[in-house]
């Protein structure tokens, strides 16, 4: 008596393997989708493309959420330093790559949706259940990125975090679809070597992956400038440009929205070293300035995938933990005048903090720093996220 | 499908995602998982209930479009779709703000406009080429010539 439900609900399982030919109406019929774009060969390549342009993006997103929020067993370390602003331009850059190959391949699969029958054993229930977080997640993550690279925040959730979960859960389920496809796009990439072209009097297959191809290319043209200096006058569809900013390059917080005001850095203003220190130190800044001064060329590299390399001069943070009589292993937080926020403090290793590069910046291309850059005080290291970049640093805290 | 490829990668993927709702719930405070789910759903939703049947509704109404030009303008539609697609967020400047004038600081209309510009020209030399190829190979047109074009007049979606 026990079972019944069991049986009713396995006799349901079974009649939705067999649906009844009545219901296969519009697109559920055969041959409704006519194109001959339509097809395995360009699904299979385009969906090896994405393949390869979602791992880039997961690799270098899954590095850059390391960097900001390291666990015990990652250090990142200071050089070489330039790496951050490459990978970083990379993950960028390949997103916006991406959205012409992700359109171009839901277009050429979209006639599977209407497949028939709907589910045809529980093997394909479950690689059919998977594409929604596959199709969701893919949509979810290169709109969600390029509204965050514009500044654009249209959802109520903290965009990193969200884009992060919503990349594992992306990447779930393509490696679930992989399982599902990699016998068949073997198959059929080998099949249809030099394959003609099936009849029609539309665009041919090679001529729409070539379309796709070069809307891709065309899109990175004129947006990689952000980042890749030869090319900044291309950049005419970036959300950034490498040289508009005060004092000639961008700005992601302005000292206004940050509350920054002549009581953070007016002539009362001191820099703090203080935490497992020998001697606290609370410096002005003509103490600062008296200070030896280093110089070094270094990038400003936004995780949105813009960067600009400009010339630094300040005080060595290493020659300021010396001198505070730090010991030589600590870690170091760099605290910020700015209003509470995830980012009013960043977290210096003691690679980093040791780095001869890893300066208190006093200016920029031999003028003072414009308020908006962190005046009177900002970090600058090597190999660091922007976000990391502290400006308006109140005090450094040693560990 | 290989069953055992399948139900291996099948796992492995589904203990990802497991992973990524775990993480989801956990940073709830930031991701706001009512929220979010609204998003992750919702593009899916919006491409299959909207943009899709728009794409198809365009390309019906292409099918009048004589041979020599049909391909040509079929990429042209596709890469200036996808372009305009792509830049509106920062044509209608929503990230831009009066504190900071370093965010969004190009002219993205006149830049759209001379990207589709670029796309129109090289749109009418495919034109072309095939409209010169196919008359020259005479009412053969075109079936060989571009690499663009076939020979069947039924095509629909």
């Amino acid at each position: 008596m026990r079972r019944r439900p069991m049986v009713r609900m396995a006799r349901g399982v079974t009649r939705l393997f067999d649906p009844p030919a009545g219901a296969r109406i519009g697109p559920l019929k055969e041959g409704f989708f006519k194109s001959r774009l339509h097809d395995e060969r360009l699904s299979a390549q385009l969906g090896i493309a994405l393949g390869v342009t979602f791992t880039i993006c997961f690799v270098t997103g899954l590095l850059s959420h390391l960097i900001q929020y390291p666990p015990a067993w990652f250090t990142w370390p200071p050089r070489p330093a330039g790496l951050y602003r490459l990978s970083q331009g990379v993950h960028v850059a390949t997103g916006i790559a991406s959205i012409p190959l992700l359109l171009a391949k839901l277009w050429v699969v979209y006639p599977h949706f209407w497949t028939w029958p709907p589910v045809r054993n529980v093997l394909h229930l479950i690689e059919r259940i998977s594409l929604l977080p596959l199709v969701g997640g893919s949509i979810f993550l290169l709109f969600s990125g390029l509204a965050n690279i514009g500044l654009w925040y249209p959802w109520r959730f903290f965009f990193p975090a969200g884009h992060y979960s919503g990349a594992w859960i992306t990447i779930g389920a393509l490696i679930v679809h992989i399982g599902a496809k990699a016998t068949l796009t073997r198959r059929v990439l080998a099949r249809d070597r030099g394959r003609s072209e099936a009849p029609g009097d539309g665009l041919s297959r090679r001529g729409f992956l070539g379309v796709v191809g070069g809307t891709a290319g065309l899109l990175t043209l004129l947006t990689v400038g952000q980042t890749f200096r030869p090319l900044n006058r291309l950049a005419i569809l970036a959300p950034r440009r490498p040289d508009v900013g005060p004092q000639g390059f961008p700005v992601n917080k302005s000292a206004a929205s940050a509350k920054i005001t002549d009581d953070h850095v007016g002539p009362s203003y001191r820099l703090l070293v203080t935490g497992a220190v020998t001697t606290a130190l609370a410096l002005s800044l003509d103490d600062l300035r008296a200070l030896p001064q280093h110089e070094a060329t270094l990038p400003i590299a936004c995780v949105e995938g813009w960067s600009a390399e400009t010339s630094w001069r300040g005080v060595r943070v290493a020659e300021l933990l010396q001198r505070a009589g730090a010991a030589p292993d600590a870690d170091v937080t760099v605290e910020s005048f700015q209003a509470s926020g995830l980012y009013k403090a960043s977290a210096l290793n003691a690679l980093q903090a040791r780095d001869p590069d890893t300066l208190l910046a006093l200016e920029i291309n031999g003028e003072t720093l414009h308020i908006d850059h962190g005046y009177p005080v900002r970090l600058i290291g090597p190999n660091r996220p922007g976000v990391m970049q502290t400006k308006w640093v109140e005090k450094l805290v040693v560990s | 499908m290989n069953r055992r490829v399948f139900i291996v990668m099948a796992m492995l993927g589904w203990g990802v995602m497991a992973f990524g709702v775990l993480g989801l719930f956990h940073n709830s405070a930031r991701t706001h998982p009512g929220e979010w789910v609204k998003w992750f759903l919702g593009g899916a939703l919006v491409h299959d209930a909207v943009l899709a049947p728009v794409v198809f509704g365009v390309a019906l109404l292409l099918g009048r479009v004589p041979r020599p030009w049909k391909a040509s303008l079929q990429g042209g539609l596709v890469a200036a779709a996808v372009v305009t697609l792509t830049v509106y967020p920062f044509l209608r400047g929503y990230g831009r703000r009066p504190d900071n004038p370093s965010v969004l600081p190009n002219d993205y209309s006149s830049g759209l406009i001379r990207t589709l510009a670029v796309i129109a020209v090289v749109t009418a030399g495919f034109a072309a080429g095939a409209w010169w190829r196919g008359r020259k190979s005479g009412e053969v047109a075109g079936a060989a010539a571009a690499s663009l074009v076939g020979d069947r007049r039924d095509e629909g979606p």
